[in-house]
């Protein structure tokens, strides 16, 4: 099974959008998105792929890259983009910002301590079995983060409790050679051997190909949703080029996007392996081989996009930043049940 | 009704009224087989956990945040310390971070109060750091009735909740009212008097009491104010005594240095140092690990011969 014919569009768009948006951050650069970022391009293809699947009311809890689960959510870019300038029309109404894109009416959760989206998740998955409510819960999370004590402990609670949990683990050091110790900091020979360990069922997949993860995102999530029992996904891409250690990241490297390269490759490019292994590029070339929709299409659809990430800038950088007295509020839910 | 009692009556009558309030528990404490709740409500709500505490108390907060209301028993005070993560981290600012939007109504249990033997690892007080995270409550009752009161408020609080449990305390036995409707906490006046106001925290509170006893039949008249939440601190209540008696001993049974004891003096030197005549002293750990010997561990507790040398010094 690959990419059904209806869902090309669509997926298409929602890494399209997600792109555009991580591009336009890279442009803002750290004056105008307030502290350090951590951007998306390259990992699209898991985020779309896997959100795709969830139900409104599966929790998605995200990690400090959380701009395009977000999104793939449907949080508006307007709201991102307000929340990532820390404007008080963001999502998170200013007080979350570029790490912490959150919304209770779309169930997504960001936290930016390296393991704590497994916790919360794992959490989740444990409200749903006492409940017996049929959401699942669903935690994205980086290959270091593997390192964290915490995570094989909640693989224990998730594999000793049975819980409907899965883990996106989005491994986005995976170039080649495959090398977790040297690239991931790991002592594994494959991410997927720790949660195996504790009976979770794994999968492992080049995130690069949208053709590829589509099916086992369908297949796990199924499964976790049927079987009420943990499952893991490693999802592999390499580094994107525009991410250096330390440094905001920047298009100084690779430039914006053109998807003409996606049918038009020059004879000599100095990116040819970032565009070989770029998702967006690849699932361009499965819509036009689909015949789904033409290159023009596709052009014009990227330039309302683009057009609609720019408005929701423009709207951004207009709107206000929230009362500064707002540093006090939504400390506490309030009431007179307890002093103040 | 003994303290222990008292708290679990209050867990016990939260589980019944609500299916979506679970226990998550771990060694001692209400969490451990010995409390009964495993057999009164089931091994789907009385969650048996393996030995950590960071995923079983992250757990909880991702439970709370679609719903449930987790009580988690940590056992001791001590290793709370391996769930300061989702503790501080997340259920203290899920809130806040998002701008409002989730409620996190989760329950931290863990015990306190020195005994001899325990030695330092198993004798941490960490009411002062907990109270260093805005968007948690602490609560700690120092009577039966605010042991029961504490925990429905604390079961029914749509807020993290850290409630900080004396062990020394158990076998105190009082008056509880149960039953009633829960209702706003603050802090207690448990015996009025005119010379002196000892604030004191969980454990010492029967201490206090019982040196106004004594101190009593020397004319010396002193009012005991149990704060009962930590913070957010009642500080009303507090100004309030001593403005009827002029002076001040805060006790502790935690480290001296950036303590409970010492926000409560610095609240009286700040709002209230007119209503003053003599300087505030602390009565707490003077910032030593706890020993395990019965001599040193005597030496370093807020004791009633401690806490009274305080109250006459401020008389001086």
């Amino acid at each position: 099974m690959s990419i059904p014919r209806d869902q090309l569009l669509p997926l298409f768009t929602s890494m399209l959008l997600m792109r555009r948006v991580e591009e336009r951050v890279c442009e803002l650069g750290p004056k105008e998105v307030f502290g350090n970022y951590h951007v998306y391009i390259g990992q699209e293809a898991t985020g779309a792929c896997v959100i795709a699947q969830l139900q409104p009311e599966d929790p998605v809890f995200s990690t400090h890259r959380c701009h395009a689960h977000a999104l793939a959510r449907g949080i508006s870019v307007e709201e991102v983009m307000a929340e990532l300038l820390l404007r008080g029309t963001g999502a998170s109404k200013g007080k979350g910002g570029t790490q912490h894109i959150m919304s209770r009416e779309r169930l997504t959760f960001a936290t930016s301590i390296v393991g704590g989206s497994t916790l919360l998740a794992t959490g989740a998955a444990l409200a749903a079995q006492v409940m017996d409510a049929p959401w699942i819960g669903v935690a994205f999370l980086g290959d270091r983060s593997l390192a964290e004590g915490v995570v094989p402990e909640v693989f224990n609670l998730a594999g000793l409790w049975e819980l409907p949990v899965l883990y996106v683990c989005e491994n986005n050091a995976a170039g080649a050679p495959y090398d977790p110790r040297r690239r991931s900091n790991l002592s594994l020979a494959e991410l997927t051997d720790l949660p195996r360990t504790y009976g979770i069922a794994v999968a492992a997949v080049d995130a690069t190909d949208p053709a590829e993860v589509y099916p086992v995102a369908v297949d796990l999530v199924e499964r976790v949703r049927r079987d009420r029992r943990p499952a893991f996904l490693e999802a592999r891409t390499p580094p994107w080029p525009g991410r250096s250690g330390g440094e905001n990241p920047s298009l100084a490297v690779t430039g914006a996007t053109d998807l003409r390269l996606a049918w038009d490759p020059p004879a000599e490019d100095p990116m040819a392996a970032w565009h070989r292994a770029d998702p967006l590029l690849r699932m361009v070339r499965l819509v036009l081989e689909s015949g789904v929709a033409t290159h023009e299409e596709l052009l014009r659809r990227d330039r309302e996009v683009q057009d609609r990430v720019e408005r929701a800038t423009d709207a951004a950088r207009r709107a206000s930043f929230p009362p500064a007295e707002d540093a006090f509020a939504h400390i506490f839910a309030g009431g007179e049940l307890w002093p103040r | 009704m003994s303290f222990v009692e008292a708290r679990n009556r209050a867990i016990t009558e939260a589980m019944e009224q609500s299916e979506r309030t679970i226990l998550i528990g771990g060694f001692g404490g209400p969490g451990a087989p010995e409390g009964g709740f495993g057999r009164a409500f089931g091994e789907r709500r009385v969650r048996a956990v393996p030995i950590s505490e960071e995923g079983f108390a992250g757990a909880a907060v991702g439970a709370a945040l679609m719903g449930l209301r987790p009580i988690v028993a940590f056992g001791n005070a001590s290793f709370m310390f391996d769930a300061w993560e989702p503790v501080l981290n997340e259920a203290a600012l899920i809130r806040y971070m998002s701008g409002g939007q989730f409620t996190v109504p989760v329950v931290f249990h863990l015990s306190v109060g020195l005994r001899a033997g325990w030695a330092a690892q198993h004798s941490q007080t960490s009411q002062a750091m907990l109270c260093n995270a805005p968007g948690l409550i602490v609560v700690a009752p120092g009577t039966p009735a605010g042991a029961y009161e504490l925990m429905r408020a604390a079961t029914a609080s749509d807020d993290p909740v850290a409630y900080v449990d004396a062990q020394t305390l158990h076998p105190e036995r009082g008056e509880v009212p149960v039953g009633q409707e829960v209702r706003p906490v603050r802090a207690r006046v448990l015996r009025a008097g005119a010379d002196v106001t000892v604030v004191a925290v969980a454990g010492t509170v029967p201490r206090a009491l019982r040196v106004a006893e004594r101190l009593a039949g020397e004319g010396i008249s002193v009012e005991v104010v149990d704060p009962q939440v930590l913070s957010p601190l009642d500080r009303t209540t507090i100004l309030e005594s001593v403005a009827r008696t002029g002076r001040l001993v805060a006790v502790d049974e935690g480290q001296l240095t950036c303590g409970v004891a010492g926000e409560i003096v610095s609240t009286v030197a700040e709002q209230g140092f007119d209503l003053l005549r003599a300087a505030p002293r602390r009565v707490a750990i003077p910032d030593v690990p706890i020993p395990p010997g019965p001599t040193q561990i005597e030496l370093v507790t807020p004791t009633e011969r401690r806490i009274e040398a305080a109250v006459r010094a401020v008389l001086d």
